[in-house]
């Protein structure tokens, strides 16, 4: 394992992603050539440096008058990430299950928006009083001072992952799943041409509903495990394209088998026949739009992976 | 009041503050990069931390008082610094300013 990489990488994890690229080049071979002259081993050579929060915060520009200063802004920005996504992931759940428990959709989860954004700017606003006392107080990140190297270890990898698309994924599956296990259903009628169209549904067979609820499981821990380590490394990308693979054996068998899941309209106006055999065949033809898809992530997937073992 | 106290050292790394742009754009007229730079500087007795030298680097670079160029050096990618003209013309000026400054310092601590 290359130590004083992962430590570079981390460093500029830290940074604008702007500098971040060149930052990284740029420590990275000034203190290999530094570990060149250094009689040990990286574990020990590292353990002289600073946490790279603080290495990352002595690179910010000095002469600056700070809220939040060099020292704590690294440790702020975490600890908010960190703070959002406990409180997203509590406020999601409970919106989810007022949703279930009432049988409404669009009150509970209007409710539960607002109950989450007043419940982040409480947060964002707690974390930052703390931060600017720690400040005030004159202490400085003490807290980093006894580091291990061993934390450095998921990052050999300098190719981090989009929280907003982790948050995206983690929101998709969750609504998803809750839905295939009957938490709450969707609005059961459509208007047409002045008309209401009472109870369409989508019927899956047990067998492929509970295929699709254990994968989407799966997809909520792996959006979590990227959440709190979000930086690729090989187990995160065999593990996903693993998983990929039996998402797509599981929507091409969906594809191939139109009768394991369609979309009924009931009672069917005879004018309406025929839109629900296009809807039913849009339906098909989206199962195998999801199957590319997710076939797209998985080269995409290999193919980083290859260039980053070729490094 | 204890000459290793926090106070002491501040005092110490404001007196340094102002000297060390002028010794790293002398010792950047020839090229350098950060490492073999704070090596340079090490070996004078100036030793610099990377978080007090890459910023002032990307600062001199940004005022034109540098330049920097990526190359390949022992299989890792590096950038080098040097001096750019208008580096060198500051550099005159800030000896001559440094000189002026030293010796007026001299015949203080001399004269008390």
């Amino acid at each position: 394992m290359d130590l004083i990489k992962a430590y570079a990488n981390k460093v500029a994890s830290y940074l604008p992603a702007k500098q971040r690229a060149s930052m990284r080049d740029e420590i990275y071979a000034d203190l290999a050539d530094e570990f060149d002259d250094y009689s040990a081993t990286p574990e020990d050579f590292l353990a002289d440096k600073p946490h790279p929060m603080k290495y990352a915060a002595a690179l910010a520009e000095p002469n600056q008058a700070y809220l939040i200063g060099p020292q704590f802004y690294f440790s702020y920005v975490e600890t908010l990430k960190g703070a959002a996504a406990i409180v997203s992931i509590i406020f999601i759940g409970l919106g989810l299950l007022e949703v279930g428990t009432s049988g409404q959709l669009i009150a509970p989860l209007l409710s539960a928006s607002f109950s989450l954004l007043q419940a982040l700017i409480w947060t964002t606003a707690a974390i930052t009083g703390i931060f600017i006392a720690l400040e005030r107080s004159g202490e400085r990140a003490s807290w980093l001072d006894n580091w291990q190297t061993d934390s450095l270890a998921h990052w050999q990898s300098a190719q981090t992952i989009s929280r907003t698309n982790i948050a995206f994924e983690l929101g998709m599956s969750l609504i998803l799943l809750a839905w295939l296990m009957g938490l709450f259903q969707f609005p059961t009628f459509v208007w047409h041409e002045g008309q209401r169209i009472e109870d369409w549904q989508l019927l899956i067979s047990d067998g492929l509903r509970w295929a699709f609820i254990a994968l989407l499981m799966v997809d909520v821990v792996q959006a979590l495990w990227q959440l709190f380590e979000p930086v690729w490394s090989s187990a995160k990308r065999w593990v996903r394209i693993g998983f990929n693979g039996l998402w797509i054996l599981a929507l091409l068998f969906a594809w191939a088998q139109p009768d394991k899941i369609q979309l009924m309209i009931s009672p069917l106006p005879d004018n309406l026949a025929s839109l629900e055999a296009l809807f039913n065949q849009l339906l098909n033809w989206g199962l195998l739009g999801a199957a590319a898809l997710v076939l797209w992530d998985s080269i995409d997937l290999l193919i980083k992976s290859r260039k980053n073992s070729s490094k | 009041m204890d000459l290793s106290s926090p106070q002491i050292e501040k005092l110490r790394l404001e007196l340094r503050r102002g000297a060390v742009p002028l010794a790293v754009l002398a010792s950047l007229r020839e090229e350098q990069h950060g490492y073999s730079l704070r090596k340079k500087l090490a070996e004078q007795n100036l030793e610099i931390a990377e978080g007090t030298l890459y910023p002032l680097i990307r600062r001199l670079e940004s005022q034109g008082l540098l330049t920097s160029e990526w190359r390949q050096e022992d299989a890792r990618k590096k950038r080098f610094y040097q001096i750019s003209t208008m580096g060198e013309q500051v550099l005159t000026l800030l000896v001559s300013e440094w000189q002026q400054l030293n010796s007026a310092i001299e015949n203080i601590v001399e004269g008390s």
